[in-house]
């Protein structure tokens, strides 16, 4: 069973980011708990529904920061925001005709990019804001 | 079918010199399923909701208290109902007539018809005053009615045109979002007024194209790239001088990236004003079929408006927009996981999940009245969108799934 566990790796020190990607891991761990406990594809749609909503609302989030503070990897931050919302939407399109293991694959893409983007991509945001004085 | 029956209420109000206190409304003043006790006015004392309102649904409570809104006292009320004499006090009892939202709809579609065909033609200072007016109401209405006249645009039973239900449309969106920015009541009386007024431009042609599936002639796409102009032309020539009005109508086609016309310009020089026009614009013309293209899901919709974030439109309007009216927005047809068939009334706790009435039950039988299904409980999560909701008698129950509202 995985459990995507929010630990120090991924604790970037801005609190607010930090909030949001626990709030993102914990949807992505009701997706993995729909799937346990062999839940149909319909109710994956109300979890991946809450997902998407959340995915667009945390890349706007670091997306207006990275604004406000004219932060210089801007574009190319958007850009992989981009590329994963367009993963999302695309998923909620096919996803009754989905199987579980599509399912399955799915939130494990999911994860290992939200992993991997917090610890590579939102870590030099992070970085920035905080020799901005953001904490 | 049975058609809409104007109800009529007669409230008593208080004429005395001792005026009644207002004191905001609290928790215990409203009681799901029951109608309210007391009539709900905003700060300024202006009747919003009226006494024997049925308050329907949890979320709708909840919504109501998280406003800020007023009573007035009761301990003054009740005295006076039981002693009309005392202290000098009488009672004169006042019609407040409601109507329901689709009411609404066609009102103020029948309004902007003639406001339409009077800016065409002889342009008075009349015209002007009467959009003022309507903006003004509709401001007032639609901060305790959002919802049902979302729905009702939405939904347009009567098949109103696309031009003037568009623009009202707008005109509700454009409010939310400027309340949401935390603009005050002026700016969003001016943003709203762009709003009803925004393609006034070249409303005919978009009602002639409505149904035409042929390419755009050289002339309707000069009369498009003018259209932000040539309406402010008309509305100065009725006397209109607001500049947050004119501005945002003669900006709205402007993009972040400086790709919009009339004037190419870049995202320092748009007005806050006219990138809220903007979203609103976009997001309702989506969402209507027009000749040569299909009507776009709500969430089909958001998808491509959060895609352009930051390029066309701007980022931060686009998050607040997706928050304030959610992915499911009031009026639209859903299927639940239960299998049932509803209509969404409004924003439910996140913008996943929101409150559905059900209209027809999962084996496909119309239901007599609506049901309520709070979505944020997995067995009742929102499947899918549909784009009918199959009961004989739609028409007749639609206007029981919003609140009744005063008539003007
Ligand atoms: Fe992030
Ligand atoms: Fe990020």
């Amino acid at each position: 069973m995985s459990v995507f566990e929010f630990d120090q790796s991924l604790q970037l020190g801005v609190q607010a980011i930090d909030e949001q990607h626990k709030r993102f891991i914990g949807y992505i761990n009701d997706a993995w708990d729909a799937l346990e406990r062999g839940d149909d594809s319909e109710e994956y749609l109300y979890i991946l529904n809450q997902l998407m909503d959340y995915a667009m609302e945390h890349f706007s989030f670091e997306e207006s920061l990275m604004r406000e503070f004219q932060y210089p990897g801007y574009d190319d931050h958007k850009q992989n925001h981009n590329r994963t919302a367009e993963q999302l939407f695309e998923f909620d399109m096919r996803l009754l005709a989905a199987s579980p293991d599509d399912c399955r694959a799915f939130v494990q893409f999911l994860q290992d990019w939200l992993q991997n983007h917090i610890k590579v991509v939102d870590v030099e945001l992070a970085s920035f804001l905080k020799s901005k004085g953001v904490s | 079918m049975k058609c809409s029956v104007q109800r009529v209420t007669v409230v008593s109000v208080n004429s005395s010199s001792k005026k009644p206190e207002l004191r905001p409304l609290n928790a215990s003043d409203v009681v799901v399923g029951e109608p309210l006790s007391l009539s709900v006015h905003d700060a300024e004392g202006h009747l919003l909701l009226a006494k024997g309102s049925m308050i329907r649904t949890p979320s709708q409570r909840q919504r109501l208290l998280s406003r800020d809104l007023f009573v007035y006292n009761l301990a003054v009320d009740s005295a006076a109902a039981v002693k009309p004499a005392a202290e000098g006090q009488e009672q004169r009892p006042r019609r407040v007539r409601e109507i329901n939202v689709f009411d609404w709809l066609d009102q103020h579609v029948a309004q902007l018809t003639k406001i339409y065909d009077d800016l065409s033609k002889t342009p008075l200072p009349e015209t002007a005053a009467g959009l003022r007016r309507m903006s003004i109401e509709l401001q007032r209405l639609a901060d305790l009615h959002h919802d049902g006249l979302l729905g009702a645009v939405y939904l347009n039973p009567k098949r109103h045109s696309y031009a003037h239900t568009k623009a009202l449309h707008v005109a509700l969106l454009v409010n939310e979002l400027a309340r949401a920015q935390g603009m005050s009541k002026e700016t969003r009386w001016s943003l709203i007024a762009a709003g009803l007024t925004h393609d006034v431009g070249m409303w005919q042609m978009q009602n002639d194209i409505q149904h035409r599936e042929a390419p755009l002639s050289d002339e309707q796409w000069q009369q498009i790239r003018g259209h932000c102009e040539s309406g402010i032309r008309m509305l100065r020539q009725a006397g209109v001088t607001d500049p947050v009005w004119l501005t945002a109508i003669e900006q709205h086609h402007e993009r972040l990236n400086g790709k919009g016309y009339p004037h190419g310009l870049e995202e320092s020089k748009i007005t806050k004003q006219a990138k809220i026009l903007a979203i609103a614009d976009v997001f309702a013309a989506m969402v209507r079929t027009r000749g040569d293209r299909e009507k776009r899901m709500p969430k089909d919709a958001m998808r491509e408006i959060f895609m352009g974030r930051g390029e066309d439109i701007d980022s931060t309007l686009v998050q607040l927009f997706i928050k304030k009216l959610g992915m499911f927005p009031p009026g639209c047809m859903l299927r639940l996981v239960t299998g049932e068939v509803g209509i969404a009334t409004g924003p439910g706790i996140n913008a996943a999940s929101p409150d559905v009435e059900v209209l027809v039950d999962r084996f496909g039988n119309p239901l007599a009245r609506p049901l309520y299904r709070d979505t944020t409980s997995k067995e009742c999560a929102v499947k899918e969108f549909v784009n009918a909701v199959p009961h004989p008698e739609l028409r007749s129950l639609l206007p029981g799934l919003w609140k009744m509202l005063p008539a003007a």
